[in-house]
């Protein structure tokens, strides 16, 4: 533990102007035990430590009451539906072109979709529908992505803002997702899903 | 025959600088250390590229697990004697009207911030959404992970 040298006293002749030397005690503690302290808690708050704060994706939701039809021709709405197994839809009839039955969209290839789609079409409205049973990982995905292409709009118009508008699935779209399906010959596998 | 003494070569290594640093993380460490609030649920929160942190106080929380189940969580503070509680009902869909009015009562000010679970389904999250529509609350958050996946304009 603890040690204290003691230094042999020289002796010195007593002598005007020559001030006694002090006396020095050299002491030596073992400092291990509270080296090893520190590391212990060091360790302890490193573990413990959160460094990345959450994130949070922040949602308006319109008030209920006030939710007053508004009329959008046919042509501006683009409709995204999600089925329980988490695939992507979309449906858009612009002009004279009828789109009968949705199509399937990769989720990689959201991005993409939704930037070309609003730049073909100024005042697009989105509409989303989910499946009760679909993820909620699905969800957020597809909000996030609306919002990282709503960013890339502001850049080089900053009162763009997306529209957009949840609604229920109906049996309607539930039937024409089938019907899509049924058509395609089935979801190509490992891409269903938001990641 | 007597044995050739072994020759032991006395190491001695200043510790004196890693001590320091070791030093130096810990009370970096100690300083900036904020605990994990206990966990009753674990949840597994999915990511998105939005940048806005989560505020550290005067939240509202609402939990679901990948079950579906529901939980309110929020501090309150007694005014006068300044004590904290934790508070976290497990509610269900019917009930959870009457506990957020509940909490809200309580802790007026409060900001809505929902954590779910990815495996959670749309259902749920639609059911909350609808509830807090009722209530008037417009605005709430979504707790989410960063996603460092960069945002490519492709414009």
């Amino acid at each position: 533990m603890g040690a204290v040298d003691q230094p042999q006293r020289q002796v010195k002749t007593k002598g005007k102007g020559l001030r006694r030397p002090k006396r020095r005690i050299g002491i030596r503690i073992d400092m291990t035990p509270m080296v090893d302290i520190a590391f212990l808690l060091l360790i302890f708050y490193m573990v413990t430590t959160i460094f990345s704060a959450p994130q949070s994706m922040e949602i308006a939701l319109p008030p209920k009451d006030a939710t007053s039809p508004i009329e959008i021709g046919k042509s501006r709405i683009l409709e995204l539906m999600v089925d329980s197994d988490d695939n992507i839809f979309w449906l858009h009839s612009p002009g004279q072109v009828n789109m009968e039955l949705p199509e399937y969209l990769k989720p990689s290839e959201l991005r993409q979709f939704l930037i070309k789609k609003n730049q073909d079409y100024p005042g697009l409205v989105t509409i989303l529908r989910f499946d009760k049973d679909s993820k909620y990982e699905t969800m957020v995905f597809i909000f996030d992505e609306i919002q990282v292409v709503e960013r890339l709009f502001k850049q080089t118009d900053p009162k763009w803002s997306y529209r957009r508008s949840l609604q229920d699935m109906t049996v309607w779209e539930y039937q024409l997702m089938e019907k899509a399906k049924a058509a395609m010959g089935g979801i190509p596998k490992s891409t269903g899903g938001a990641s | 025959m007597a044995k050739k003494p072994r020759r032991r070569i006395g190491i001695a290594i200043d510790m004196t600088p890693m001590v320091d640093i070791g030093f130096l993380l810990l009370i970096f460490y100690m300083t900036t250390t904020q605990f994990k609030p206990p966990e009753r649920e674990h949840v597994t929160i999915p990511a998105s590229h939005s940048e806005i942190k989560v505020p550290d106080a005067g939240l509202i929380n609402i939990t679901i697990n990948k079950n579906d189940n529901i939980f309110i969580e929020y501090v309150t503070k007694n005014d006068s004697t300044g004590e904290i509680y934790r508070e976290s009902p497990e509610v269900t869909i019917n009930t959870l009207n009457y506990e957020l009015t509940k909490a809200r009562l309580k802790y007026p000010t409060a900001y809505i911030l929902i954590k779910a679970d990815k495996e959670s389904h749309y259902g749920t999250m639609r059911s909350v959404m609808s509830t807090l529509q009722d209530l008037k609350i417009d605005h709430f958050s979504l707790m989410t992970e960063f996603k460092t996946d960069p945002i490519q304009a492709g414009m």
